[in-house]
């Protein structure tokens, strides 16, 4: 089931002078988990904020071509509705706490939807317990470690029973226990939550180990698309268009440039341990 | 982070931490400021410096019994006390109908000036420790409970939420830029209050800058939840008033009505038996 369809999607901000998504085309099924990569200002995030419909409606600009996430026409209907079906979780963790306790938090967008006290208090209780914020629901902001404050936006986006959770740089503020914290938080709802994932991040180490699609986004378009060992084996490309690799994956290429001894560029640690290995001892 | 020995009974509050193992903490925040209202409003009626006298005790019993945070309370008696003297001396000198108690040269204490001035100092530290009484068994997030209890339209309990929310941010991004310019050889406590107020506009450009990102994103995290959905919305928290905090407002409100009886119908309570 296509959970995400993307057709031809351009947009301009009212102030730009060019379009920041040119002619987009994707899609992304239901349960899959989808990271975008690309350099700085290529459009990662304005293609997200499409995506959960705060383009075309809190952002004036120009825009063509059709999006429907979870069935819905995010660019004929309002946030609200499209908030039911898209969860957003954003870069700095301090800006997503807009009340003043955990708790307060993450019950904020299921009262805005109408969402009865008793649906809520069983709503906090399986997300606290699946984003391991239990322990903190009548704590402050200002008690709460950065990846504690990222986790406790995740369970506030996940509260309003979305069917697609977007991530845009969840990490790029915290420290890297917080990283941990909140990688380890994604794999485990990719594990127990059948949740449409697409995550914008530069930690390609992390994406490697979650990601079933990587896609990357230069000058407003969609330039790669393909699964993570796929992806990562265009070496050169990637690091034209200011991709790093992961960094086994670099070794692995750097190793295999001349001697081609390799069947796939290694991506986890464990991969290329296993491959180094058998080249060292077999010469495979 | 609040650790250590005290964290297992208090919590945070809008002035210091307070104790959650006391009578008043779990009381409607609603219900604490009538108590509050009730009670200077009665201190208001009263002029007998002896009933005021007596209110003043019942106040810092209230604020004993809530375990208030002594070192919020330090710093408000400072303030209140240099006030409460300031009014004594000026009631002392202006006052002069009446036995003369004390005479040194021009001075001249008279008993009007002693009893008014007494009477207003009772009526000040009443009123201002009842203040305390209702701030330091306060957290911010109860003001915010108290204004859902009084069904205040949700657009502007959200604005006071997040005002107390963005007060925090707006503290450390302050910090970290004053940090960072520190770090760059700018004093801020050197020069006179010119040089030193300039130093600060220099702060207010990359604070504006901060604060804009900041709406931008607060703004995005609030659309994308929903708000302002136009949905009919609810209420995690029970926002209603239990039987004790009825019972507390009642009781405050027949002692507000006792008091206006005694005094504008009996004639008590006033200065009447000074001959004033």
């Amino acid at each position: 089931m296509k959970m995400i369809q993307v057709q031809d999607l351009w947009w301009k901000y009212e102030a730009g002078q060019q379009y920041a998504l040119k002619g987009i085309n994707t899609e992304i099924d239901k349960g899959e988990f989808v990271a975008i990569v690309g350099p700085n200002d290529h459009g990662k995030s304005t293609l997200c904020m499409c995506m959960n419909g705060l383009i075309p409606h809190a952002f004036r600009g120009e825009i063509k071509g059709n999006l429907e996430v979870a069935g819905i026409d995010t660019i004929h209907s309002d946030i609200p509705t499209i908030s039911t079906k898209v969860g957003t979780v954003l870069q700095n963790p301090e800006s997503q706490f807009v009340q003043m306790t955990v708790v307060d938090n993450i019950v904020f967008g299921p009262e805005n939807l109408g969402i009865s006290p008793e649906e809520i208090k069983r709503r906090v209780g399986s997300l606290t317990k699946l984003t391991r914020t239990e322990g903190l629901l009548e704590r402050t902001p200002d008690e709460l470690s950065g990846g504690q404050k990222q986790r406790v936006a995740i369970a506030s986006a996940l509260a309003m029973t979305p069917e697609i959770l977007i991530l845009d740089e969840p990490t790029s503020e915290l420290d890297p226990v917080g990283k941990t914290e909140v990688f380890s938080l994604l794999g485990r709802l990719k594990r127990e939550a059948n949740l449409t994932v697409v995550l914008v991040s530069h930690l390609m180490e992390e994406i490697v180990k979650y990601a079933d699609r990587v896609m990357l986004l230069y000058e407003g378009k969609i330039e790669l698309d393909a699964p993570p060992a796929e992806f990562f084996s265009n070496g050169d490309y990637l690091a034209d268009k200011g991709v790093e690799l992961p960094q086994v994956t670099e070794a692995g290429y750097l190793f295999d440039r001349s001697k081609r001894l390799l069947n796939a560029y290694p991506l986890t640690l464990e991969s290329a341990y296993n491959a180094f290995r058998n080249v060292l001892t077999e010469g495979r | 982070m609040s650790t250590g020995r005290l964290s297992k009974s208090t919590v945070k509050g809008f002035i210091g931490y307070i104790r959650t193992d006391t009578p008043f903490f779990s009381l409607s925040p609603v219900t604490k400021l009538a108590v509050t209202l009730i009670l200077s409003a009665i201190v208001l009626l009263i002029d007998d410096p002896r009933p005021l006298l007596v209110c003043l005790i019942f106040t810092l019993v209230l604020i004993l019994l809530a375990k208030a945070p002594i070192k919020a309370m330090k710093l408000y008696t400072i303030g209140v006390l240099w006030m409460s003297c300031m009014c004594i001396f000026f009631n002392v000198i202006f006052r002069q109908s009446g036995d003369v108690v004390f005479q040194y040269g021009l001075l001249r204490v008279t008993t009007e000036g002693t009893i008014r001035g007494a009477s207003i100092l009772l009526k000040l530290l009443s009123m201002a420790y009842l203040t305390i009484f209702f701030v330091t068994s306060l957290r911010d997030r109860d003001i915010v409970y108290g204004l859902y209890t009084l069904r205040v339209p949700y657009s502007m309990i959200f604005v006071a939420a997040l005002t107390f929310r963005s007060w925090g941010l707006f503290q450390t991004d302050l910090d970290t830029i004053r940090d960072a310019m520190t770090s760059r050889g700018l004093d801020f406590n050197k020069g006179n209050a010119f040089a030193r107020a300039k130093k600060f506009v220099s702060v207010l450009v990359p604070l504006i800058s901060i604060l804009v990102k900041r709406i931008d994103d607060i703004t995005k995290s609030v659309e994308t939840r929903a708000f302002g959905s136009g949905i009919q919305r609810t209420y995690y928290h029970n926002i209603g008033l239990e039987h004790i905090d009825y019972a507390i407002i009642v009781g405050c409100f027949a002692a507000l009505i006792l008091t206006g009886i005694l005094r504008y119908y009996y004639g008590l309570l006033s200065f009447s038996p000074y001959g004033l």
